[in-house]
């Protein structure tokens, strides 16, 4: 043997020592991947604030939830269940609802979850002082906007615990979409011990006091969040032991696909998409593609039109946009997303909507509506502008636009980008108003009732606030407040799809797609299906299959 | 000596303020805020959030409320986006990271750097220099993002030798200190192999070679000493650019330091954290500028303070 080939033999032997040394440090699975305990480790971001007072963010809104809980839930069928709440009475008027607790309910440290949690929570989180982001769900209650606006006492709003278990809630004026308000996280209970001896602190791990089937065993910010089942929870105990949250910048889809595949993560989340590098990876190898599910969001994107423009006053003219574009190839071939194509603004799960009623794609119609307007073959019709953020997807779909609209349409489109914020801002500035024609806009239930889209994103006086389009129709406005307080469901559904008509015949905005999640799992992971509305992960019935 | 590191302490007052000043006018230039939000925030929840943090108050008393914070109670404000930090707590959690990396980064990197350039310099003209210059060409040109992401693949992906991301156990960390030491290894490589070649042609270290000196004291003792004044100097200003700039490596291998952080910052106009760390850096780099400065007179007496 050489001295070089002894040199070379002696390298080898050093890599492998130190390979096995590191492997033996990093990975707690065995062969195969599965791990030995009911461990889950998942990426996220880092949460901005785990008070469900103050969260608004879905990557804060995944931990809380399970974290906390409140009074009731619903299942994709939109039906509602008591969670902490056993039961609850609605006044004829729609005005009152009563809600009696669980008997048991204990915080993490142990104290009893009473009436009062919840009352001080509600009244903690609209006080203008507390400053939270949400503050506006809880407006259909008594008082909420006078206080929040600073003309009332907090103390003064309508909720309050009659005994230890029962909570009273009394309303502005009736709100069918009620309990859907009562199971969003802002609504949840707060331990008001906790927050009065730690202030802003109280939701470091150490600190922070939780009634949810998980506990918050350590948070490293930016590193790693870690859940521990909460042994004394009231209810189901989950099955998994711990969950490790591994923290990832914003944008990192590469880095998590990677850690993914390198077996440091179990499984995805919500939080990335598959980076477009990765997308074709995963479509061809086997292994990989097995890995990869599909799960329905409550989610639309649309382009938003501003209908302060002249040439898009004309409906015509909107519907032949829409009408032109081939949304299958699209998503397929050009953004590379997992979505379906939509024709209607409302998504699956929204009572109301009639995507039939809505155009279907068709270029010679689009063509002929267009010459109805006016405008044959484009002749005459000005140059519009599409403004998106700076992103790789949105700048794919500007030059699809761009392309189609030109070849069937004969349309000239300038493209426009700005970074995030400048966009956001932009939106409710002449830029947008006087100048502006198309942007593109998306919206995602906070909970999935139709009052979170027919009302809060269509109806004119929301308009100003919300995507800025511009679009006033008495007609629909009537419907829609009507519907807001229409006790009946059934009722209440019959006025919606009324007013989804006039959206449809009006084609508001333009539909393009309803995103959908994708989320690599792996094999040994069960139970995994995040929600539709916020993709929060089901933590708590979810179990790995061990070895 | 006493006197010139007195004036230049001094001297940091008029940065400080002048970066501060810059900083703040910049921000409020900037379109967009940390209300704007893709869910619109209705517009009682931005007035409860302007005053909360006292963006309802006139602009000059915002500046002032600031820095009289600052000088005070040495109280940066509280993170916007984080809201159950300040950006103290911030700042403490991450820059001992950034540092972490940016130090062994720079060991490895002088380290590896010095050996190459003086073996280069001794060897010059020899495959042996072109090899080394070849690798210092490519360390200076290959950017962090490519280099990164190869070695990712390569060791933690395909040989299954250390982790592809994290912090805090050495075996997180040998990837992205290789791939941030890069830049500083083949500049300093360059750098000491140009003085070393200069220093070696002097007449005092063929003197030194005459007395009949060992070769060794001759290369460490008498030519590499003085090699390396002009070497301190790019020394530190890399050892600056490492710790600050180290965004890159950060996130490609999902370090929580405090380029990441920063960056994240810009995006959510989270304004006390881009202060705080503004001012951060820049003291980080005037504080190692003077070190530099001080340094330079303990390699060559005939530099000295008055």
């Amino acid at each position: 043997m050489g001295a070089g080939s002894r040199w070379a033999a002696t390298a080898l032997l050093v890599l492998a020592i130190l390979g096995a040394a590191c492997r033996g440090g990093s990975q707690q699975s065995g062969e195969g991947g599965a791990p030995h305990e009911q461990m889950v480790r998942l990426p996220t971001t880092e949460p901005p604030s785990l008070d469900p007072g103050l969260a608004t963010d879905a990557t804060s809104i995944d931990v809380i939830w399970q974290l906390f809980e409140g009074l009731v839930g619903f299942d994709d069928q939109g039906t509602v269940y008591g969670v902490e709440a056993q039961g609850w009475q609605v006044s004829d008027d729609g005005r009152t609802y009563t809600f009696q607790l669980r008997d048991g309910l204990r915080w993490s440290d142990g104290q009893p979850v009473t009436a009062g949690d919840y009352e001080y929570a509600w009244k903690r989180n609209i006080d203008p002082k507390t400053a939270s982001d949400y503050a506006n769900v809880l407006y259909p209650i008594q008082n909420a906007e006078r206080i929040h606006e600073g003309q009332a006492d907090p103390s003064t709003l309508g909720v309050r615990a009659a005994d230890a278990r029962t909570l009273v809630v009394q309303l502005e004026q009736p709100a069918a979409y009620f309990l859907r308000l009562a199971s969003t996280w802002t609504l949840y209970p707060l331990p008001r011990w906790a927050i009065e001896q730690y202030g802003d602190r109280w939701t470091e791990a150490g600190n922070i006091v939780t009634n949810g089937p998980f506990t918050l065993a350590s948070w490293r910010h930016d590193q790693e969040l870690v859940l521990a089942r909460n042994d004394g929870y009231w209810g189901q105990k989950p099955t998994l032991e711990r969950a490790v949250y591994k923290i990832f910048p914003d944008g990192a889809g590469d880095q998590v696909v990677t850690a993914y595949e390198a077996g440091e993560l179990d499984l995805g989340t919500t939080n990335f998409r598959l980076p477009p590098a990765a997308v074709e990876r995963f479509q061809t190898d086997p292994k990989l593609k097995s890995e990869l599910h599909q799960f329905a969001a409550s989610d639309t994107r649309f382009i938003v039109v501003n209908h302060r423009r002249p040439a898009l006053k004309d409906p015509r003219v909107r519907q032949a946009l829409g009408m032109a574009l081939q949304r299958d190839r699209l998503l397929r071939d050009v953004l590379k997303q997992p979505g379906q194509p939509a024709s209607s603004l409302q998504p699956e799960g929204i009572a109301g909507r009639k995507p039939e009623l809505w155009p279907s794609e068709d270029v010679q119609q689009a063509k002929q509506l267009l010459a109805e307007a006016g405008y044959p073959d484009g002749r005459g019709f000005p140059e519009l502008t599409f403004t998106y953020n700076t992103d790789d997807t949105w700048k794919a779909l500007a030059q699809y636009l761009q392309q189609r609209w030109k070849e069937t349409l004969g349309i000239n489109l300038r493209l426009d980008n700005m970074e995030w914020k400048t966009f956001l801002k932009w939106r409710y500035e002449s830029g947008w108003t006087e100048r502006g024609d198309l942007y593109r806009g998306g919206w995602t239930s906070d909970y999935e009732d139709p009052n979170n889209w027919y009302n809060v994103l269509w109806d004119s006086a929301e308009d100003p606030t919300q995507f800025n389009g511009g679009w006033v129709n008495a007609e629909y406005d009537a419907l829609v407040r009507r519907a807001r307080g229409e006790v009946d469901p059934a009722a209440r559904t019959a006025l919606y799809e009324q007013a989804e008509a006039i959206l449809a015949r009006d084609y508001i905005h333009i539909p393009l797609y309803y995103a959908r999640y994708e989320v690599p799992v792996k094999p040994y992971v069960q139970n995994y299906t995040p929600t539709r509305v916020l993709g929060n992960t089901p933590l708590a019935k979810m179990a790995v299959v061990t070895q | 000596m006493t006197g010139y590191l007195l004036r230049r302490v001094l001297l940091l007052i008029p940065i400080w303020l002048a970066v501060y000043t810059l900083t703040f006018v910049l921000m409020q230039l900037t379109p967009g805020g940390p209300w704007d939000r893709e869910k619109p925030v209705p517009r009682e929840v931005r007035e409860a959030l302007d005053r909360k943090y006292g963006l309802d108050k006139p602009v000059w008393q915002q500046y002032t409320d600031y820095l009289v914070g600052v000088v005070t109670r040495f109280d940066f404000g509280p993170s916007y986006t984080s809201r159950s930090r300040t950006v103290t707590d911030v700042i403490g959690d991450f820059f001992p990271v950034s540092l972490t990396l940016g130090l062994l980064a720079m060991a490895v990197g002088t380290t590896v750097g010095v050996a190459l350039g003086v073996v280069s310099a001794l060897r010059h003209n020899t495959w042996i220099d072109h090899l080394a210059m070849v690798f210092a060409i490519g360390g200076v040109s290959v950017p962090a993002f490519v280099v990164g992401p190869l070695l990712v693949i390569v060791f933690a992906l395909g040989l299954g030798l250390v982790p592809t991301q994290g912090w805090g156990r050495p075996d997180q960390m040998i990837l992205p200190v290789l791939t941030l030491a890069l830049t500083p290894a083949a500049l300093m490589a360059r750098y000491t192999r140009a003085a070393m070649l200069e220093v070696t042609r002097m007449d005092y270290v063929r003197t030194a070679r005459a007395k009949g000196l060992a070769e060794r004291a001759v290369v460490l003792r008498h030519a590499l000493k003085n090699a390396l004044i002009p070497v301190t100097t790019v020394a530190g200003v890399l050892l600056a650019t490492v710790i600050t700039g180290s965004f890159y490596v950060e996130f490609v291998f999902n370090i929580p330091g405090l380029g990441r952080y920063f960056v994240t910052a810009v995006t959510n106009r989270d304004y006390p954290v881009l202060m705080g760390v503004t001012l951060l850096f820049a003291s980080a780099i005037t504080i190692v500028n003077l070190l530099v400065d001080v340094f330079y007179g303990y390699l060559d007496p005939r530099i000295r303070y008055e």
